[in-house]
């Protein structure tokens, strides 16, 4: 129960404060000339959005709170609980291309491009500064997952004939499977799957674009230099706690014939921890580290990507060889679609909840 | 070692590159040994056209001033002290001459020029 409503505490919060996340230079998905970041409409808009969203997000908790005193069960808490979760998304999404629109229109009305000079800037001491985790740090539990496999094999007349594969919230194993030759490795397989994913992230998050800005230079290069140091420790903290916990259940279970062990639990709310946690500290790191546009000399810009961008979320970029891209609303990266690594990214992430859906 | 390219300006965006480059090696900020971005890298996180940065490189090979590698590498050569052969003093003789010929034109005196000239000179190394 504190479990559901801690992760509606999370969403409800993430959502509302979303657009004070983003680089200064886009507002709802929409590249802002550096001279107009402080328009008040702007500001405007992000307060309406916050407030809306926010206080939608605090009307279903306090629903919540209050079903808590009446006689409900609490499989159907859980359930209303999501349907709640997953309105306030909606919302925060409708109301998310509501104001890019918004924006969209008066950039076009009062005309902003006309009025700004658009400049190409760099800085070539950019790439020996970025800390970016080198792509052989996500190797290692490739290594580690191919040894569990291999050590499976050796293995495998010892693995019982029904294994389990699945667990309920107490521990207690609710589901099994025959051993076969694939059988025994589909965990493996998953995790390997995921870690190759990883793997490619990384290396685009290497070489992914620089984004600076014309006038607030050094601040923004700052943020991205944290964006991509974190992001990519994120990133690797979350590999790294996945797999240990997924190492250890498939040791533990089809090898050492334990299907019950006291630590499935634990080690899976660690697990959660750490990706939820460390997504806190990303975001509040990456907050830290926003640039500021507080006295701006002239009305230089940098370049305008939004011909690139779909509704401010979909990027598809012939031009731009990187994988990845930072996103332009919120925090995070996403894949460039004219990239064809990309649908390899896309497929494996997917691929998991397809398999639980059809199998 | 900012680059900062304006494509409002009368100079093309392949020449004001090549020449923010230069003056970066005239400064000591980028160094004989140096590598510069790949191609692909550099245009990518500029914004701007691979082959207008190809074209740069290529300009700045030509020079002299890098030498590009296999893989994509482009290494700074440039900016060494060595000794110059005469035909290279004789290219800059020739670069110069037609922009001091102008100033002239133009009613510039030669004092001012030689201070120009040292005021210049000064913010390289």
């Amino acid at each position: 129960m504190l479990f559901i409503l801690s992760i509606f505490i999370f969403v409800g919060v993430l959502e509302t404060v979303t657009p004070y996340l983003a680089r200064k230079t886009t507002v709802f998905g929409v590249s802002i000339p550096e001279p107009y970041v402080q328009h008040q409409q702007l500001l405007i808009f992000k307060k309406h959005y916050s407030m809306m969203v926010g206080s939608i997000a605090v009307a279903c908790f306090i629903g919540q709170i209050l079903l808590l005193f009446t006689s409900i069960q609490d499989e159907q808490f859980v359930l209303l609980s999501f349907v709640l979760l997953y309105v306030v998304l909606l919302i925060a999404a409708g109301l998310y291309m509501f104001y890019h629109i918004k924006t969209k229109k008066l950039k076009k009305q009062e005309n902003w491009e006309a009025h700004v000079k658009t400049v190409y800037v760099m800085d070539l001491s950019f790439r020996d500064r970025d800390e970016v985790l080198s792509p052989t740090f996500f190797v290692l539990p490739i290594i580690i997952t191919l040894a569990l496999i291999t050590f499976t094999y050796m293995n495998y007349n010892a693995i019982p004939d029904v294994f389990a594969t699945h667990w309920n919230a107490a521990g207690e194993v609710d589901g099994r499977t025959e051993k076969t030759w694939l059988a025994v490795i589909v965990m493996p397989l998953i995790l390997l799957g995921i870690q190759i994913s990883f793997f490619i992230i990384s290396i685009g998050m290497k070489s992914a674009k620089i984004q600076l800005s014309a006038q607030a230079k050094e601040a923004s290069a700052n943020r991205e230099l944290n964006q991509r140091k974190y992001g990519s420790w994120y990133l690797a903290a979350i590999n790294y706690s996945m797999t240990f916990v997924l190492v250890v259940l498939h040791y533990t279970t089809v090898i050492l014939k334990n299907q019950t062990a006291p630590y499935f639990f634990p080690l899976f709310i660690v697990f959660m921890f750490v990706s939820l946690g460390g997504l806190i500290l990303l975001i509040w790191k990456l907050s830290n580290s926003n640039e500021r546009f507080d006295d701006l000399q002239t009305n230089e810009t940098a370049a305008d990507d939004d011909r690139y961008w779909k509704w401010g979320i979909v990027y598809i970029n012939k031009n731009d060889p990187s994988l990845l891209v930072q996103k332009k609303y919120g925090v995070g990266w996403t894949v460039n679609l004219a990239n064809k690594w990309s649908y390899i990214i896309l497929l494996v992430i997917f691929l998991p909840i397809l398999l639980v859906i059809f199998i | 070692m900012n680059i900062h390219l304006d494509p409002s300006s009368e100079l093309q965006l392949y020449k004001q590159l090549a020449n923010q480059l230069i003056e970066l090696i005239a400064k000591g900020k980028l160094k004989n040994g140096d590598t510069l971005p790949s191609v692909r890298s550099m245009a990518t996180d500029l914004g701007i056209n691979v082959s207008t940065v190809s074209k740069s490189y290529h300009e700045l090979e030509e020079k002299g001033l890098i030498e590009l590698k296999p893989k994509a590498k482009a290494i700074i050569i440039g900016g060494q002290k060595k000794e110059l052969e005469e035909t290279e003093v004789e290219k800059v003789e020739n670069a110069l001459k037609p922009i001091l010929a102008e100033a002239i034109a133009r009613g510039l005196e030669k004092d001012q020029m030689t201070s120009l000239f040292h005021r210049i000179l000064k913010q390289w190394k």
